[in-house]
């Protein structure tokens, strides 16, 4: 007797079969590599090679604005100061000077961030220190490079 | 016998298509697999064994931006924490090398930048005769990102020991 092959056979098994590995690994499926959390943490951020009078909008107490909403994170100070240059000097040495038409803006951003695993995210951006950041308000946006990052207590 | 018939059916039993049709389901329930296991098809090795390594790795930035790293940093891949902690962490000056006006060397320090030298011990899976933290691979010489929960930066390797 000529035997059929069955479909509805071969679904169940592979139907088993993909129930048995996702329950093997139902830590990986469930929730990726690791839950998602809230974390408090205050970063510095820098801004470099601003023209003098650029960013006099921005103050303390601005709110950090991305993805068409004000976030949970507030600039809770900032530091304008003349770009550091160096030269090589006569005798080879390495000496510094202020650049007084180039400044850098310095800001410490107080943020609540959503964690996962070493992720962290403000507004969808990764925030890290290494990374660039675009400080964003209402009034201003500048690109800048994360500097320092402190978890809160 | 021949393996497909007039009928297009392999060994008599089953359709060269119907065939074809599982075999692509069978490797997309393979993919997936390799996918839940959080692997790309370049792990699957047979030849893969766990070891502790400690690995040197500098860092240069400008100054004031290394300040984040700290001893017991878990190091971590995107949004995975790696078996990996930093042991130790030093700063150092950057030396450069510039002419005088005479035309001498000169080694001076650098005042703008800043170096840091850090030991980080892992336990790593190592397979097709590389070390493996995450998805990258760990040599003398190579640039990797070094990263934990609060900074990603670019650093070379300097030296790799195994441990156990």
């Amino acid at each position: 007797m000529k035997r059929k092959w069955n479909w509805v056979d071969t679904l169940v098994i592979v139907l088993i079969a993909a129930a048995i590995i996702v329950f093997f690994n139902r830590d990986r499926v469930a929730g990726g590599v690791a839950p998602t959390n809230r974390r408090n943490i205050t970063f510095t951020v820098e801004a470099k090679k601003l023209p003098r009078d650029l960013v006099t909008e921005l103050k303390t107490g601005d709110q950090i604005f991305s993805q068409y909403k004000l976030q949970n994170a507030y600039i809770t100070e900032i530091n304008v100061k003349p770009t550091v240059k160096s030269l090589i000097a006569d005798d080879g040495t390495i000496k510094t000077y202020d650049d007084e038409e180039e400044m850098v803006l310095e800001a410490t951003i107080d943020a609540e961030v959503l964690s996962s695993g070493p992720y962290l995210d403000l507004g969808g951006q990764e925030i890290k220190v290494g990374l660039q950041f675009i400080l964003k308000t209402i009034d201003v946006e500048v690109t800048s490079d994360i500097k320092h990052i402190e978890v809160k207590p | 016998m021949k393996m497909i018939n007039k009928e297009g059916k392999v060994f008599n039993k089953i359709n060269i298509l119907d065939l074809l049709f599982v075999a692509a389901i069978a490797f997309l329930i393979f993919l997936s697999v390799i996918k839940i296991m959080g692997k790309d098809l370049d792990d699957i090795s047979l030849d893969s064994q766990i070891r502790t390594i400690e690995a040197e790795v500098s860092v240069v930035m400008d100054k004031g931006y290394l300040d984040t790293i700290r001893i017991g940093d878990r190091l971590g891949e995107t949004k995975q924490h790696l078996d990996a902690y930093v042991e130790s962490v030093e700063i150092e000056p950057v030396k450069v090398t510039n002419v005088d006006s005479d035309g001498n060397p000169v080694v001076s320090v650098d005042p703008l930048k800043e170096k840091a030298k850090v030991v980080f011990k892992a336990t790593i899976p190592f397979e097709s005769n590389s070390y493996k933290l995450g998805k990258q691979e760990l040599r003398q010489g190579k640039i990797i990102f070094l990263e934990s929960d609060f900074y990603r930066y670019f650093a070379q390797i300097e030296s790799i020991k195994v441990v156990d």
